[in-house]
């Protein structure tokens, strides 16, 4: 569900037509699976992923929506964390089961781990539980809680590299079994804050496995300020979007939809495009500040 | 501020600031200094206000545009909170955003102590975050903590956002900061092998005027460690001796010393030059004992022992190695003695001491298992397999080599699995099991040639072409052979029997011995020296 803020946003989304219908494309197509928005600051990127949601929940897909940069965590677990809560606990048990294994010293794993440590090979699935016969790690009835810890436990030393490896399997794993039920389409905003390493994992471990066709039905949007450096084996799979200025007529409109009166519209929207080169987010606070000292005169 | 030509992000919002009430844009002006803001942020950062006012702000400052939502509170679009954050670092606000910061400070502090895990990390780096807007020494301290533990946990997503975070007070760091934010960020390119960018970072370091000798001496050493890395031992040597001749005239560097020692010897071995490796790592030791540094101490034992080892005195190799051990059980660090019982079994193969080095295998095995690090398994597991087959337990050694491949597969790494593959294979050549050991050459000569690993694809083939030489000639080659050697048998029993003929006419026994053996010799000639040596 909407809040106001979302529901005043999209009212007042203009242009970035040519965007959305490649995104609908991709959505009903098998032809390509990650979308690719980029642009400057302040060109309307956030907005995009706003509208892209929007019309997800009027197909009634699923979507998961993950944030990275500021003091938020935007590692590898933060993300594949994120995806999961969005997306639903219940697929994920050998995941969780992993990271709070990985974590928590006390914690008792409760899915079958199949990891190579000593005294751990063979966990015992949880009492009373019922083991499904669709995948190693399944519990019937069980969704494993996350203890949402960071650092890993000092009485085991797994790699780094091993953890996340084997996180990732896991996770992918999960995210397959959620796409049995139904599709999903994953959008990651502001790529450009992540640590090089993990932008390497989203590219050689997640969107490898839907370039492999080990994920099916499932549709990546990742928005940042650059576009990423990719080659030919993965162009094809790969829809790019770099967004452009706003022209004078999406301006004039976006001031109608602010409720800028008609006879000033062409004036002001020139003004905009004069000073902003037609960068939305200039746009919307030049006209935040114009309604602003438009009421205040209106008062006095 | 921008002008009416070319409005820059935050400066529409500065018109708009200048319109809206003057209590509320001081607020939103407030918003900046974090990164994202909530109900509970706001009421932090304007204590005057009751929770029904704060309610009216968060709701008048949701209708801007540059104020994004979502489950965790409110953010300013990054353009105009930059520009709002830049003007709280000119001096003229110093004292009001000193008040804030701490307030902030205060605030997450008590959040990261009431919440765990994710929750309680988040309020840690912003707690960081804002203690450097109170009083940057502190600020640091804490920067430093964080930064040491997730580049321990090599957690190299959290170091980038953390130096990512101190960045934003650019301009207003002191400069001895400004220099060791440099230094780390350096340091952080090299974990992440981006070593142009390391080193481009060092050198910046290193050309201002303001690097105190400690700086100097540590950036040194990590251009060492980048032309290390590099595989270019002098220019690193170049690097450490200047960082170790810095590092012996400032005190406060002193307990750096028995590490750089230690790299510097590690760096002369590898170079060949073993008698200056020897003079370093032994001040090494000694330094570290004087100081109690047993994290070095086991270390520059360790590095003995390597030395040793290149010299092929195994016996000295041995006894380092044992001191290594024995101080990092005394640091009860378990973990790290893995690798100093895989230096032992590596040690007591070369004397060879098979019972020895398969127990020190094992032992190094047993802790990587309990560590649950499979590639280290892998690696012990590949090492014991050469001990078993050394000692003719073919068997268990080709189990130690399919679990080694096996668990090097699991890790994708297809390079050492198709390594320990040909290892295997040429136990099952020993074994006389050519099909199988045809089946682990081939698997290993395609993985290589994809990997493109020329060097060792060359030599599988050539095992794979041995193995052919020796066991693939057709059916009819064999039995061609077969028929010849019957032949040969046949001719010198004719021969024999003629001569023993022609002896009898004119000699005895002693004659008749020293036919047969002067017929045996003239049909082995050339095949060996005993047989020769007989004759003669």
């Amino acid at each position: 569900m909407y809040t106001e803020l979302e529901r005043r946003r999209l009212a007042e989304f203009v242009d970035r037509t040519d965007e959305l219908e490649r995104f609908c494309q991709m959505l009903e197509s098998d032809e390509k699976h990650i979308m690719i928005v980029w642009g400057d600051p302040g060109m309307g990127k956030t907005s995009l992923r706003l509208r892209m949601v929007h019309e997800c929940a009027q197909r009634k897909l699923r979507k998961a929506e993950v944030e990275c940069g500021g003091t938020r965590t935007s590692g590898y677990l933060a993300i594949m964390r994120k995806i999961r809560d969005d997306v639903g606990l219940q697929y994920f048990n050998p995941f969780s089961d992993y990271v709070n294994y990985l974590t928590d010293p006390n914690y008792q794993p409760k899915v079958s781990l199949n990891i190579n440590v000593q005294g751990v090979k063979n966990v015992a699935v949880a009492h009373g539980a019922q083991i499904s016969d669709s995948s190693v790690g399944d519990i019937a009835g069980i969704v494993v809680k996350d203890n949402m810890l960071v650092l890993p436990r000092a009485d085991i030393a797994v790699p780094e590299e091993e953890r996340m490896m084997r996180l990732t399997d896991r996770f992918i794993e999960g995210l397959g079994a959620a796409l049995n039920e139904g599709k999903l389409v994953v959008f990651l905003d502001g790529l450009e804050k992540v640590a090089p390493n993990i932008e390497q994992w989203l590219w050689q471990e997640l969107l490898l496995a839907v370039r492999e066709g080990r994920l099916t039905g499932i549709k990546f949007v990742l928005c940042a300020e650059a576009p990423p450096q990719l080659d030919r084996d993965w162009r094809i799979f790969v829809e790019e979007a770099e967004l452009q200025p706003l022209a004078i007529e999406h301006i004039e409109a976006y001031l109608g939809k602010r409720g800028v009166a008609d006879t000033l519209c062409n004036g002001l929207a020139v003004y905009l495009l004069a000073t902003t080169k037609g960068k939305i987010s200039l746009i919307a606070e030049g006209v935040d500040a114009f309604l602003a000292m438009q009421q205040k005169m209106a008062k006095r | 501020m921008g002008t009416a030509a070319e409005l820059t992000p935050g400066a529409s919002a500065e018109l708009l600031l200048d319109v809206m009430d003057v209590q509320s844009a001081k607020l939103l002006r407030l918003c900046a200094i974090p990164h994202r803001f909530d109900i509970d942020v706001l009421h932090t950062l304007a204590p005057e206000l009751n929770r029904g006012e704060i309610e009216d702000r968060c709701a008048e400052y949701s209708r801007l545009s540059f104020v994004s939502a979502d489950a965790d509170g409110w953010a300013l679009h990054d353009g105009v909170r930059r520009h709002f954050f830049s003007q709280w670092l000119e001096p003229q606000f110093t004292q009001d955003f000193a008040n804030a910061s701490q307030r902030l400070a205060t605030f997450f502090k008590a959040r990261m102590e009431r919440s765990r895990g994710e929750a309680a990390e988040t309020a840690r780096r912003r707690h960081m975050f804002h203690l450097f807007g109170v009083d940057q020494d502190a600020g640091f301290q804490e920067f430093l903590l964080l930064l040491r533990r997730a580049r321990g946990n090599r957690f190299f997503s959290e170091s980038t956002q953390l130096v990512r975070l101190v960045h934003e007070y650019d301009g207003f760091l002191a400069s001895r900061y400004r220099l060791w934010l440099t230094y780390h960020e350096a340091k952080l390119f090299a974990d992440l092998r981006d070593l142009e960018r390391a080193e481009t970072g060092y050198h910046e370091v290193l050309n201002d005027a303001d690097a105190s000798p400690e700086q100097r001496s540590a950036t040194y050493v990590r251009l060492g460690y980048v032309y290390n890395e590099r595989g270019n031992w002098d220019q690193a040597i170049q690097f450490y001796e200047r960082g170790l001749a810095l590092a012996e005239n400032t005190e406060s560097m002193r307990h750096t010393l028995p590490r750089i020692l230690h790299d510097l010897g590690a760096a002369y071995r590898d170079k060949g030059d073993l008698q200056r490796a020897e003079e370093l790592l032994t001040r090494s030791v000694k330094l570290a004992q004087e100081g109690n540094n047993l994290a070095n101490l086991a270390l520059a034992y360790n590095g003995l022992g390597l030395l040793a080892l290149k010299r092929r005195d195994v016996r000295a190799a041995i006894g380092a190695f044992e001191k290594s051990l024995d101080v990092l059980m005394r640091n009860d660090d378990v973990f790290r003695t893995a690798q100093v019982y895989n230096n032992l079994g590596l040690a007591y193969a070369d004397l060879p001491d098979w019972t020895r080095s398969d127990e020190y295998y094992r032992k190094s095995l047993d802790i990587k298992s309990k560590a649950g690090d499979t590639w280290g398994q892998a690696s012990a597991l590949n090492n014991l397999a050469r001990v078993q087959a050394a000692r003719g337990d073919l068997k268990a050694a080709i189990d130690s080599s399919t679990r080694a491949i096996d668990l090097f597969a699991e890790m994708r790494d297809q390079c050492n699995a198709a390594i320990a593959k040909r290892n295997r294979g040429k136990l099952f050549r020993r074994m006389n099991e050519h099909e199988r050991a045809r089946k682990d050459f081939t698997e290993a000569f395609e993985a290589l040639r994809t990997l493109e690993r020329h060097a060792e694809a060359t030599a599988v083939a050539e095992d794979l072409q041995a193995l052919d030489v020796r066991v693939g000639l057709p059916w009819w080659a064999w039995v061609a052979i077969g028929v010849f050697g019957l032949l040969v048998l046949l001719l010198v029993v004719v021969l024999v029997i003629a001569l023993v003929e022609s002896a009898s006419h004119g000699g005895g026994t002693r004659a008749f011995g020293e036919v047969l053996v002067s017929v045996a010799a003239s049909q082995c000639a050339g095949h060996g020296s005993k047989v020769r040596n007989v004759h003669a």
